[in-house]
């Protein structure tokens, strides 16, 4: 079965990150297909790169990356909601004239088409919000 | 039919707005703060789901962080994220409560 | 997938729910039919004269009234909501459906997908 997962939460501000990478992991542990992880709202902060929580604590960017990149996942963050959160890739940066990007592949940054098209393509949609 | 996913303590609306939104055939599951709706005595919200026989689950990873393994309504069972997916395949879909 | 039903939950202004909520319904209706339910406090991003210009807020929900045209005709709120809230329809930028609890939850068992905002 193929699944769309949402992540509206952002890192270390709720839950929802770290409860949407340990489905996320279940799912291809339980044999099922990731269509695509879409991240919307605050959830856009996953994406950024320069997350650099204590030793400690979990890095959770750190966590999504390396679950796409063994897993050939594709991790989506909304293009409006991520530019107005000051999450931005290299392409980003230079067309807004920002001295830095935080945003590097696997996280690609893309619209809002990219979260219909999963709730219509996959065969299940799971959200997980603050 | 409907996986319910809830994921706020009692004090919060969800529980009771979520419960109205149950229908037969469908189950909850409890996740995140929301494992606290099956560690309380008086959540009448949570029996008459119960007494509907509406299966209710608690994922065990929030309850054991929350200190709640034997505080938990014994009616509630506990799964793993694995069996959350699970789940969500035998449901036709998802709802988010919180 | 044939129908996508939105469900709005958060008042407006007080989060960013609501206005990415409704950016996603206007996305969604160029690919799939598409239903708005409003549930609980989600019912006050359509009250009427929201003047947001003193908070420096974006006052998205007049965008609601533009639904038609992307062919979003199914609204949808709780009756026990409005009252609760002391509104009528008459206080709302556009009109909802009113339904009581049994046609709540028909709603969402008649939908195949649920976004929640």
């Amino acid at each position: 079965m193929k699944f769309l997962i949402v992540v509206q939460g952002g890192p270390y501000t709720s839950q929802a990150s770290l409860s949407a990478w340990h489905f996320a992991r279940a799912v291809l542990t339980r044999g099922h297909e990731i269509y695509r992880i879409f991240f919307y709202h605050d959830g856009v902060y996953n994406a950024n790169g320069l997350l650099s929580p204590p030793q400690d604590e979990v890095n959770l960017h750190e966590a999504w990356r390396l679950l796409a990149v063994e897993n050939d996942l594709e991790l989506v963050i909304c293009v409006a909601s991520a530019l107005r959160r000051g999450i931005l890739d290299q392409t980003e940066a230079s067309r807004y004239e920002k001295p830095l990007g935080n945003v590097e592949a696997p996280f690609i940054i893309s619209g809002l088409g990219q979260l219909i098209d999963g709730t219509i393509n996959a065969d299940r949609t799971m959200t997980f919000g603050s | 039919m409907i996986l319910h996913t809830l994921n706020k303590s009692p004090d919060h609306p969800a529980l009771n707005r979520c419960a109205g939104f149950i229908s037969d055939g469908d189950c909850l599951i409890l996740i995140e703060d929301g494992v606290y709706c099956a560690a309380t005595n008086d959540s009448s919200t949570l029996n008459n789901l119960l007494l509907r026989e509406i299966p209710v689950f608690c994922l065990q990873a929030d309850v054991e962080a929350r200190g709640l393994l034997n505080r938990l309504n014994p009616a509630v069972q506990l799964i793993d994220y694995e069996g959350f997916v699970t789940l969500s395949t035998e449901q036709t879909k998802s709802k988010r409560w919180g | 997938m044939k129908k996508l039903l939105f469900v709005q939950s958060h008042p407006p202004h007080g989060s960013l729910f609501g206005q990415e909520g409704l950016d996603a319904i206007l996305a969604g209706s160029a690919f799939i039919e598409c239903g708005v339910l409003f549930l609980g406090d989600g019912i006050y991003q359509l009250l009427k004269d929201q003047q947001t210009t003193a908070l420096a807020s974006k006052n998205f929900s007049v965008s609601y009234q533009a639904l038609h045209d992307y062919g979003v005709e199914s609204l949808f709120c709780s009756a026990a909501d409005l009252l609760a809230r002391n509104l009528t329809v008459a206080d709302l930028i556009v009109t909802p459906t009113l339904l009581d609890a049994t046609e709540l939850a028909a709603v969402l068992r008649d939908y195949d997908g649920i976004l929640d905002f």
